[in-house]
């Protein structure tokens, strides 16, 4: 009998409790899910675990979103994270793919948009 | 003229225009002192020390005049440019101490000892007229720039032509080149000087004005009575000497009498031959143009909010939208998951809820009622908003504190917008305090009459970089904070004629002050 392949690990990491809500509601029949609330508990949270991917928002209390990513990349740079941000402008998306995000995703998100997404970094 | 230097370096250190206008006075300075040492001598030895100290402050005045001008203009990127300026000045300073091409020797003039060309020294003067070229075309494009406020273009239009005076000093090179001219200059440069001082530290155009006018008409004052003085004194003297044979002071004390009794009509005689000619300035003109300015720059500043609104909503809105998109998707798939239908429920509602106050708020915001004016008793507002929070502030363990001096002063105002302001900035000090703290809130009167409010807290306070934005719409760094709280604050004080600033240590805490006419 074969055994139960590890489901991958999201860390999602969004102020708004509406939007990690909906995030569960999509992706938890797929994946295990970490979610925290600003920057300072992803970096604390980093420090001991790591997840296979990482939902991050922008504009957020404490850290902005920009910043966080930076410290991301400098400490796991293998880490794929995603930007899913209500900002839909070109020079931020720029920015967060200079930065080393793996997609930029615009608020509200298509589902299977997501899930694609999702799917694509993890490979 | 090192006075004036220093006077405006005192007036403002910390601007670079402050500190390079010193810089230029300094050379000037060296420059003036200079030729009066070396007039007043009689020694070559002497003479010959003095006139390269005299060079090493004529050689930086073209340098100093473009670190100037670019300062003034806050030209970008002219650091590379200032820098080799500088560099070329320790050149000349090197070629006149160590080479003998740029002064050669000296001649004597009836005035005094006078220094002598070499070729370096047209090189130099090539330098120079180049450089102040140069700086003129930079002060010229600036004046003709539309977009260069009123008020700047005048203050940049008297810099450009007080140094356009200045630059007739320069006329005390004929002698060095062998023309007997006795060197002028510090005429012109007493009225460059003073014009460009008050051109820095005064921006009013009248200010400058006056000035202006004042070191004209004083100028030419002077130069008339020395005239008449010395005429009535040595016409006098003929006559005495003719028919009596001797001098008298009594010469001295006529010319003294009559300069004393011209010197009135005189000077106003002046002045309005100045006023007629050159200083047709019309003020009205001026205050009009101002006037457009200020409007013009205010619908920019208006087009600038509403983009930053736009940008801030969409961002605010798109939050809750997801929310709800996602849990409207998942409807028809788990709507038999009582689990789910609870979440919607929960969800959804709170996030339409967000939705409606963003709008409300935004409306509010953007088109703020007009306040209903009535005389009312601040600290009578103050305390009721107090009362309402009371609850929250035993709760989250908060001692306010109360140090009301202006208990009957009346001002006029709309008290339920007043007390909106105080709710949202209590409101705010709460968040800041989560562990507990203490409120202080204070009026008192300013001589001016004006009742000033302050509302300190012992919280987080706010980050350096943060605290000019507080009052943009949208910028919060609050969780779950909408942004809009301190702009609607910021509003209705406007809105009162009043004004709101607010000062803040990370960690110590933050005060917000607030004045009413």
């Amino acid at each position: 009998m074969a055994l139960p392949s590890k489901r991958p690990t999201i860390l999602i990491c969004d102020d708004e409790e509406g939007v990690r809500e909906s995030f569960k509601l999509v992706l938890s029949d797929d994946y295990d899910l970490r979610l925290v609330t600003n920057g300072v508990e992803a970096l604390e949270l980093l420090k001991t675990f790591s997840p296979d991917a990482m939902l991050l928002d922008i504009k957020m209390p404490k850290l902005h979103g920009m910043e966080i990513l930076k410290t991301i990349k400098k400490r796991k740079p293998k880490l794929p994270v995603i930007i899913v941000t209500g900002y839909q402008s070109v020079e931020m998306a720029q920015e967060a793919i200079r930065n080393g995000a793996s997609d930029y995703i615009a608020k509200p998100f298509d589902s299977k948009h997501l899930l694609k997404s999702i799917a694509h970094v993890l490979k | 003229m090192i006075s004036v230097g220093i006077f405006v370096l005192f007036k403002n250190s910390a601007s670079a225009v402050n500190r390079t206008f010193f810089f230029l006075t300094l050379s000037v300075f060296v420059w003036l002192f200079g030729y009066f040492m070396l007039y007043s001598t009689n020694d070559e030895a002497t003479a010959k020390i003095i006139y390269k100290f005299l060079y090493t402050g004529v050689i930086f005045i073209p340098i100093t005049f473009f670190h100037f001008t670019n300062r003034l203009l806050s030209t970008k990127n002219s650091s590379g440019k200032i820098f080799i300026q500088y560099l070329i000045g320790i050149f000349f300073v090197f070629s006149l101490y160590e080479m003998e091409g740029f002064l050669v020797g000296l001649q004597k003039l009836y005035w005094g000892y006078q220094t002598k060309a070499g070729y370096l020294n047209n090189l130099y003067l090539a330098y120079f007229f180049s450089i102040f070229i140069y700086c003129f075309i930079l002060l010229r494009k600036t004046i003709q720039n539309p977009e260069t406020p009123p008020e700047e273009k005048n203050r940049i239009r008297y810099v450009f032509w007080s140094f356009m005076i200045a630059l007739i000093a320069s006329t005390d090179w004929l002698p060095v080149y062998g023309i007997e001219y006795y060197p002028m200059g510090f005429i012109f440069i007493t009225v460059f000087a003073s014009t460009t001082t008050y051109a820095i530290v005064k921006h009013r155009l009248f200010d400058i004005d006056i000035i202006i006018r004042r070191s004209f008409i004083y100028s030419v004052l002077i130069f008339i009575i020395t005239f008449i003085y010395l005429a009535i004194i040595l016409i006098s003297e003929q006559i005495f000497r003719s028919y009596f044979g001797y001098r008298s002071i009594l010469i001295a004390l006529t010319a003294s009498l009559f300069i004393a009794l011209v010197f009135n009509p005189l000077r106003l005689r002046i002045q309005n031959t100045l006023d007629k000619y050159f200083f047709k300035m019309d003020p009205e003109k001026i205050l009009r143009e101002n006037e457009l300015f200020k409007i013009e720059a205010q619908k920019q500043d208006r087009m600038k909010s509403v983009a930053t609104l736009a940008t801030g909503m969409a961002h605010e809105i798109k939050n809750p939208l997801t929310a709800i998109k996602t849990f409207t998707e998942q409807l028809p798939a788990r709507s038999g998951d009582p689990g789910f239908i609870n979440k919607f429920d929960q969800i959804v509602t709170a996030e339409v809820n967000k939705i409606d106050s963003i709008v409300r708020q935004l409306l509010e915001f953007s088109k703020p009622t007009p306040p209903r004016l009535e005389p009312v008793l601040i600290e009578q507002i103050l305390n009721e908003t107090l009362d309402l929070l009371s609850g929250e502030f035993v709760k989250k363990n908060i001692r306010v504190e109360k140090k009301m001096d202006a208990s009957d002063h009346k001002i006029s105002g709309d008290k339920k917008q007043l007390k909106q302001v105080f709710l949202n900035l209590f409101l705010n000090s709460l968040d800041a305090m989560p562990g507990g703290g203490t409120l202080t809130v204070s009026t008192s009167l300013n001589s001016d009459s004006c009742l000033l409010t302050t509302v300190s807290d012992t919280g987080t306070g706010i980050a350096p970089e943060d605290l000019p934005h507080i009052f943009d719409p949208f910028f919060s760094k609050k969780q779950g904070g909408t942004g809009l709280g301190l702009s609607i604050v910021h509003g209705i004080i406007e809105e009162h004629g009043g004004k709101i600033s607010a000062i803040s240590q990370p960690g110590q805490g933050t005060t917000f002050a607030l004045s009413f006419p």
